[in-house]
């Protein structure tokens, strides 16, 4: 767990990245870090869950494939989404002025770390 | 108004609402029961199944078998603490068939509310977090084997 919190922790330097949360396919939120602590990331497990899975089951009905990551802007932020394995997800909570690209980029370079410490 | 009801309906009942809520949010429908526990919880505490009492897991042992007995939710439901592991075995589970009809087709037993209970109560008021590790059959035919992993806050 240690090292998860590390490698989260790494993620929440990424300039415009605010938080960044594991949570399990079940919504147990494995680990959370946020850099300003305002985020309760304990409280958002079952809705980072259900929300990437609805979209996974979208992909499946229109037949386009596995989710790798999913973006959802916000009038006062950004949520960029990916899988780790089977069993669980990450979730970055981004401020409205981040590099998207650079933040799309760190999600897809660090997971498959991420999903082997899991 | 009767006060008991032909669990067949009720599986009925879940068996549509589950393999609804597993066509719309695939495996995170288990998130859904976690999310759900604790307002199943409240709602048993003002119908008068009040779980308040346990601030411990041989009371949430005692409380939670007798509750699922009473209910006839199962025959019988005894816990075991190895651990961190709190393992749960249930004799002749009202739910087995349901569970097993679902799993045929591909789903999961992320409804059941044994592991939703557990999970809500040890978070609640044992003030720990709680996973579910495993649920499946165990034993005769309707017997269930639950191992819930309970770990410091």
């Amino acid at each position: 767990m240690a090292n998860l919190k590390s490698q989260l922790g790494d993620f929440v330097k990424v300039d415009g990245i605010n938080a960044a949360v594991i949570v399990g396919r079940d919504g147990f939120v494995i680990e959370g870090i946020s850099n300003d602590g305002k985020l309760d990331v304990e409280t958002v497990g079952a809705v980072i869950s259900t929300g990437l899975g609805s979209s996974e089951v979208m992909g499946r009905e229109l037949s386009v494939g596995a989710l790798t990551q999913t973006m959802i802007e916000f009038d006062n932020g950004v949520l960029v989404m990916g899988t780790l394995g089977r069993d669980a997800l990450l979730c970055l909570v981004c401020a409205n002025g981040a590099n998207l690209g650079n933040v799309r980029l760190q999600l897809k370079k660090r997971s498959p770390e991420l999903a082997t410490a899991l | 108004m009767v006060d008991k009801i032909d669990t067949r309906a009720v599986s009925g009942i879940l068996y549509g609402l589950y393999k609804a809520l597993h066509g719309l949010v695939g495996d995170s429908a288990s998130a859904v029961m976690r999310k759900a526990a604790p307002d199943i919880l409240d709602q048993l505490g003002k119908l008068g199944v009040d779980f308040s009492c346990v601030d411990d897991v041989d009371k949430l042992s005692q409380k939670l078998g007798e509750t699922a007995v009473n209910a006839g939710l199962c025959d019988k439901m005894a816990f075991s603490l190895n651990g961190s592991e709190l393992t749960a075995n249930i004799t002749q589970c009202s739910f087995f068939d349901l569970t097993k009809r679902l799993k045929e087709e591909g789903i999961p037993p992320f409804g059941c509310p044994f592991a939703a209970l557990t999970i809500a109560i040890a978070e609640k008021n044992l003030g720990k977090k709680a996973r579910l590790k495993k649920l499946e059959p165990a034993g005769a035919p309707g017997d269930t084997v639950m191992v819930v992993e309970l770990m410091d806050k």
